[in-house]
């Protein structure tokens, strides 16, 4: 029987239409991802399949699971139907599981609810589970001692533990490292084939998708399009001659103390940042990027080793040559939503670097950040109002105004675009390559984008448990990866 | 119930002790032992205690120590510990341990003993009692400040702001301290209704303000052996400690629900 089969389905909050007409079956053994920008209807439709919405939104069609109209179900047969017939893995495993449960437990009580098994057997059942989705520790540990990608497992075997026809993925590789993506992508697929579930996984992830999917269908507007998202002409950089070194790191260390003895999240980077050139910096999590963006900024020193920028040590500068410092590098940092103060508003936001050149007229503040807001392309009246107004888009906008409002030398990335849907991206990539080549600005990138390091960097500096694995040209690295855990992130 | 309830309770109490500073419906030192245990009437509404004092005359000044000296203690506190919190958090290391270890200490003290062995010091009196409750405000508001200021700390923005150079003294008044005002207000208004509970306490223990002066605290300790014989004299100061106590936790969740609805706790 069709797992899922969504016939003629219209949804409208209000007078926003989510979903108009749409017809979407998920065949058993399947894998459909349905992909679309932010506000395109994906988590509605999603949220349709688990009757999750409110009665009155639906103006017309049918959602079937596995031939059932789960809108004609009393409440109790759906409480069933979630969870048992439908299931379902979330974005972000860090808040999917509960901190206070060990893992056993957390898959163990799916179990208890959807079936009748003896504690023993419940027992049993939940390390087959856990084997099955590749996990090979004890049923015992909490969340918090897991990664990321290991807690992603445990949300998986908790949707796939009562044998679901059904699975429903909400963007599952997201918050995920890149090795670990590839990992959870694979996983999927094979849990797919080897369980004959159907996998409706909602992304905006268009590469994981090709990847995995045998099916793509793109929503917009709450419209389907039943074939693979056009990619635009991408605008790509095109190279420009090195200049003089501006950024530095020579033989940087950078140990921290800890409980258990002394953690290094740097170990002996080199590397020299030229001007008007393009760095990308990769790596899983804990490699020790963030230690490399915060070490660039000036705002860490190295235990070992010198960072310069401009030939001038951040070690030796206080006062005005630190100042002088600060104003040629600025920084964007990853989550549009948490690098803005939420009580302030765009224009003192933009103008914060202003306070790197003392005191100025409140005029010339308010030019200046008109300035920056429209070398971004956003509207001179954003000015007056607060972050929480903004799309994810915009307010990766106003962060650039605020990183170009002082005029830098270079401007760090710090996982800056990964939080943004594929159209969003693109923008912002364009935007970013006219300012470079307007600008004659230097750009270091933290990222795990493989796409977007190959289309926007010139060289690429890969990170391993604080060590450089791999630096050169990105067409070099790219096409012929020499290093395993490079290839494995590029796979 | 209506978010303007609790403010307006509390400005009820407050217009009430102000107008006491000026005019009360009967001199609240006059004794006039001929007229005591008075029932309701036109001239007394509320009737005479045990001395022939006006009662409402005695509550509505009453309320002045009560809510004089929490508000004073609650300066204290705020004007100690918040600042003490903002530098433990924008300071990690000997600096945070040295002021977190010393709240820690401060507050393992039995807070009533400490307060008493104060006034033991400094002898009786609503400023002294203001200075002994405002004593032990300071480690509670250090301890809330220090914790919402770390996880500000740890937000994107806050390194935004290091990266435009703006140093830790700066960061803690610009970024810091505005988004850590809705668990302040909260302990706030926590604070203020200790204070009150605090006061009436020392009063009634006769260590707060001082006859010919009306306090709530120390008319329910006078009237305590006279509650067979009129239950009011006791039983309306009690109320009205209570009522305050209710209107000011109100009032500060209306406050913070006003200017910083996301820190909802």
């Amino acid at each position: 029987m069709t797992p899922l089969q969504i016939e003629h389905l219209s949804v409208r909050y209000g007078d926003t239409v989510a979903l108009d007409d749409v017809c979407l079956t998920v065949a058993a053994g399947e894998i459909v991802a349905l992909v679309g920008p932010s506000g395109s209807g994906k988590s509605t439709l999603a949220g349709a399949a688990m009757d999750l919405l409110p009665v009155e939104a639906i103006e017309q069609g049918v959602v079937r699971i596995e031939g059932t109209d789960i809108r004609t179900l009393p409440e109790k047969q759906l409480d069933a139907l979630r969870g048992g017939r439908v299931g379902i893995v979330f974005q972000e495993p860090a808040t999917a599981l509960n901190p206070a449960l060990t893992i056993g437990r957390q898959v163990g009580e799916v179990l208890e609810i959807h079936g009748n098994l003896s504690r023993a057997e419940i027992r049993a059942e939940v390390d087959r589970l856990l084997a099955e989705v590749g996990l090979t520790l004890s049923a015992r540990r909490f969340p918090h001692t897991l990664s990321g990608g290991q807690r992603q497992r445990v949300a998986i075997a908790m949707a796939i533990a009562a044998r679901p026809p059904l699975l429903l993925a909400d963007e599952p590789t997201a918050s995920l490292d890149p090795v670990a993506q590839a990992e959870t992508a694979a996983l999927l697929q094979s849990l797919v084939r080897g369980r004959n579930m159907g996998l409706l996984l909602v992304t905006h992830d268009v590469a994981l998708a090709r990847r995995i999917a045998d099916r793509i269908v793109a929503l917009d507007q709450g419209r389907l399009s039943e074939r693979a998202p056009i990619q635009g002409p991408s605008p790509k950089r095109t190279p420009q001659k090195a200049g003089e070194p501006l950024l530095v790191l020579d033989r940087v260390t950078r140990v921290y103390p800890a409980k258990r003895g002394p953690v290094a999240a740097l170990t002996d980077i080199s590397l020299s940042l030229a001007r008007g050139e393009t760095l990308a910096v990769i790596g899983a999590s804990g490699s020790g990027k963030s230690t490399l963006v915060r070490l660039a900024l000036g705002l860490d020193r190295p235990d070992g080793g010198r960072v310069t920028f401009a030939g001038r040590d951040w070690a030796g500068a206080r006062g005005a040559s630190l100042r002088a410092m600060r104003r040629q590098v600025q920084a964007v940092f990853q989550d549009p939503s948490a690098s803005f103060d939420p009580r302030q508003t765009i224009e003192r936001i933009v103008a914060e670097p202003l306070h790197l050149l003392g005191p100025l007229p409140a005029v010339e503040r308010k030019a200046k950040v008109a300035g920056a807001l429209a070398q971004v392309g956003m509207p001179a009246d954003a000015a007056a109002r607060l972050p929480q107004a903004f799309s994810g888009g915009q307010r990766q906008r106003i962060a650039i105004a605020r990183a170009l409002i002082l005029r830098p030398e270079l401007i760090l990335f710090d996982e800056a675009l990964s939080a943004l849907d594929p159209a969003l991206r693109e923008e912002i990539i364009a935007l970013l390559l006219r300012l470079q080549a307007d600008l004659g600005l230097t750009y270091l990138f933290v990222a795990h984008d493989m796409d977007l390091v190959r289309r926007l960097a010139d060289r690429v500096l890969v990170l391993r448990e604080g060590r450089a694995v791999a630096c050169g040209p990105v067409a070099d690295l790219f096409d012929r990866p020499v290093d395993p855990y490079l290839a494995a992130m590029l796979a | 119930m209506s978010r303007l309830f609790g403010p307006i309770l509390l400005c009820l109490i407050l217009s009430a002790a102000l107008l006491s500073l000026t005019w009360t419906p009967w001199d609240v030192a006059a004794i006039d032992i001929a007229h005591r245990f008075q029932p309701t009437s036109a001239a007394h509404w509320l009737g005479t205690d045990q001395l022939g004092r006006d009662l409402l005359s005695m509550l509505m000044a009453g309320a002045r120590p009560s809510l004089g000296v929490a508000v004073l203690a609650l300066a204290i506190g705020v004007g100690g510990g918040v600042p003490l919190g903002l530098l433990a958090a924008a300071r990690p290391g000997w600096l945070d341990e040295l002021i977190t270890r010393g709240a820690d200490i401060l507050l393992a003290f039995p807070a009533i003993l400490l307060a008493l062995l104060v006034i033991a010091i400094l002898g009786p009196g609503a400023s002294h009692a203001a200075l002994a409750i405002g004593l032990f405000n300071i480690p509670v508001f250090t301890r809330v400040t220090r914790a919402s200021a770390r996880r500000i700390w740890t937000r994107d923005f806050i390194l935004a702001a290091r990266v435009a150079g703006k140093g830790r003294a700066l960061i803690s008044l610009e970024h810091v301290l505005p988004n850590i005002a809705g668990p302040l207000i909260i302990q706030a208004s926590l604070q203020l209704s200790l204070g009150v509970l605090a006061e009436a306490g020392l009063s009634f223990l006769g260590l707060g303000a001082q006859p010919p002066a009306a306090s709530w605290g120390r008319m329910v300790a006078d009237a305590q052996t006279l509650i067979g014989v009129a239950p009011s004299l006791v039983l309306l100061p009690g109320l009205f400690i209570v009522v305050t106590v209710f209107a000011i936790n109100l009032a500060g969740e209306s406050l913070r629900d006003r200017i910083a609805p996301e820190t909802g706790l």
